[in-house]
């Protein structure tokens, strides 16, 4: 004893033992790991139970303190012996990841205790990526104090809610993976979450099925949902939407900002917006690839402060028109935004007839991405973006645009080409280009290319060249 | 009325508070800086501290320390409101960046301190209940503790394994999960 004495007294006082079990699981919880703050037990006695009272359980095979890969199989073992171990009345947040396929009664055993312990965040993440499991059931328990789920379940597993009992607590929702029937689907959020404002589903539908949202307290609903035959949604505090398909949608949300449409069609004939506001902060939309329907969606709003669009121009004559035909009329709006893949069409006369259809925005923002400059089937001459009038600027006027930010694609001169006839536009308030070259590969432009583009530009007008988006050029 | 203005502004700016360490030293700070410790906030908002605030829990050589970084944040906290983080003002976005950036730095370099003092921050940041810095500090220790064995833990923070050899093999028992 005298000798362990001299060595404390030589090395210093134990500090760490002394600080209160709050602030020791102030320091474990930062360890990200079950696993590792169960091993502390070892430390002495006054360490030995001090990881099972934690408020957090973090079990996350893969992470950075993992059991080497011949052991995995054993961290199901892992996660039971935890949760066998834990002495905590309640938890900041039980999260669970693990990607070899699980037995669902073993799942089901977690998500029994996590109704009963868990008054944060509940993250089980079980997805793997060998999807040949079995079909199995699982029933997710009503977790009264739980604020957050977030589940992420392999496809093949079907995912049940009874219907009695309700999760008092929730505010964010999110499903990902797992079918689930569109009548519990109803029934959780329109009855059993009276406090739900995030919702996300990712998930196939049983069955070709209804769904419906009736709640008072949804503010933001992002839904991707296979299958849903009707979608109606009558949310009236809900102010974010993103949607994929249904084959029918009838939507009531009068508090409505910002849209996203992800689906593939838009039929103003089957997707009615009742009750929805024709001013919008943000409209998200596709044109493109599978997209149709996008004109009619627009025709639904009459401003839009921002307006995010994807464009990819199919290729040939046809694909072309039906990019014109989508975008001649567009709602009013502040900012536009738009990502454009790129193939053999010329990207001035797209972008041209973008700004005479818009023209009363104040910032425009452009990212180019895809390959146009060596094309290997370069459209017809006959197509309408080869024609003369198409590159015309005298008939573009952007009386209000101020500023441009462009993300070029890499180091392409197309994007000049645009550059130039954009300067040469009709706009007397444009006092700012950014050129953003956030690609990582690439080199930034050199002195001569900024030179070029300044030359093109008013003198007025300040260009100015930033690599990823931070470091600021000076030539 | 101009100088009514100028008379509130300098009512404002003259908001300071006297911090008072449990060796008795006083400590002049603004309100902007003490508020970050919600213990201290909590004191202004009751109206409880005139004739400055006394700390016996912590002493002049660590309120020094606790002030010079409630000091630096407090200036971040001002920043943040009055900046703009609009996604096309690319200026803007840089200034914050550049901020946060020389926070961080800040903070590392703060973190340069012996393990008694790193302790003894602990203590205080959790005493006047600043957030902020108690994530610093105890994430401070568990970086140091992260991927260490027991005995390896011990000898660092001169822990006395006091446990038998009998109930060793038990804990070892219990959570061999955590191990292998």
């Amino acid at each position: 004893m005298l000798g362990e004495d001299q060595r404390r007294c030589s090395s210093g006082e134990d500090r760490i033992s002394g600080l209160p079990d709050e602030l020791l699981h102030d320091i474990l919880v930062r360890l990200r790991s079950t696993r590792a703050a169960a091993r502390t037990s070892l430390l002495s006695r006054r360490w030995r139970h001090v990881w099972a009272h934690l408020p957090e359980l973090v079990l996350n095979e893969g992470g950075p303190d993992a059991p080497p890969p011949p052991q995995r199989a054993s961290f199901k073992k892992t996660v039971n012996a935890a949760i066998d171990a834990c002495l905590a009345p309640t938890l900041e947040r039980l999260s669970i990841t693990l990607s070899p396929l699980v037995p669902a009664r073993r799942v089901t055993k977690w998500l029994r205790f996590a109704s009963q312990r868990v008054v944060g965040t509940l993250s089980l993440s079980l997805v793997s990526p060998h999807d040949n499991g079995e079909e199995s059931e699982i029933e997710l328990p009503a977790c009264t104090g739980a604020k957050s789920v977030n589940l992420d379940l392999p496809d093949q597993w079907r995912l049940r809610v009874p219907s009695s009992g309700l999760f008092t607590a929730l505010t964010s929702l999110s499903i990902c993976y797992a079918r689930m029937e569109g009548s519990e689907l109803t029934a959780l959020v329109c009855t059993q979450c009276p406090r739900l404002r995030t919702l996300s589903l990712f998930t196939p539908l049983v069955g070709t099925t209804d769904f419906t949202i009736r709640s008072d307290s949804l503010l933001s609903v992002w839904l991707c949902l296979d299958n849903t035959r009707r979608l109606e949604i009558v949310a009236p505090r809900l102010e974010e939407l993103c949607l994929s398909d249904a084959i029918e949608a009838r939507i009531s949300a009068p508090k409505l900002g910002k849209l996203a449409w992800d689906g593939d069609v838009y039929d103003p004939c089957r997707h009615h917006f009742v009750d929805v506001c024709r001013r919008l902060e943000q409209l998200d939309i596709g044109i493109g690839r599978t997209q149709s329907g996008v004109a009619s969606l627009m025709q639904q709003f009459d401003e839009v402060d921002e307006l995010e669009m994807t464009i990819y121009i199919l290729q040939g004559i046809a694909g072309y028109e039906s990019f014109l035909n989508e975008t001649n009329n567009m709602p009013s709006c502040k900012t536009l935004s738009i990502s454009l893949a790129w193939n053999d069409h010329g990207l001035t006369p797209a972008m041209l007839h973008l700004l005479k259809s818009c023209n009363s925005i104040r910032t425009l923002s452009v990212l180019l991405h895809g390959s146009y400059d060596n094309l290997e089937s370069p459209c017809p001459s006959s197509c309408p973006c080869r024609f003369e009038e198409s590159r015309r600027i005298d008939n573009v006027s952007l009386n209000s645009l101020q500023e441009i930010e462009i993300t070029p694609d890499t180091s392409s001169h197309s994007d000049f080409e645009f550059i130039e006839h954009l300067s040469r536009c009709n706009a007397p308030v444009l006092k700012k280009l950014v050129i953003n070259c956030s690609f990582p590969d690439d080199p930034p432009p050199t002195k001569e290319t900024c030179e070029k583009i300044r030359n093109m530009c008013r003198p007025n007008i300040d260009v100015e060249f930033l690599v990823k988006g931070r470091v600021r050029l000076d030539w | 009325m101009a100088s009514a203005g100028s008379g509130d502004e300098k009512a404002a700016a003259a908001a300071m508070i006297t911090l008072i360490s449990s060796d008795n030293e006083k400590f002049e700070v603004t309100e902007a800086t003490a508020t970050l410790s919600q213990t201290i906030r909590h004191m202004i908002e009751d109206g409880c501290t005139d004739g400055g605030v006394p700390l016996p829990n912590v002493t002049s050589k660590i309120l020094a320390r606790v002030i010079e970084y409630c000091k630096k944040h407090a200036t971040a906290a001002a920043g943040e409101e009055g900046s703009s983080s609009s996604f096309s003002d690319a200026a803007f976005l840089e200034v914050d960046r550049a901020f946060l950036e020389e926070l961080e730095e800040f903070d590392d370099a703060f973190l340069e301190v012996d393990r008694a003092t790193l302790f003894d921050l602990i203590l205080a940041a959790n005493y006047l209940d600043i957030k902020g810095l108690l994530n610093l500090t105890c994430q401070k220790v568990a970086d140091s503790v992260k991927g260490k064995t027991p005995e390896q833990i011990r000898e660092m923070y001169n822990i006395v394994n006091d446990l038998t050899p009998e109930e060793e093999a038990e804990i070892r028992r219990e959570t061999q999960w955590a191990f292998e």
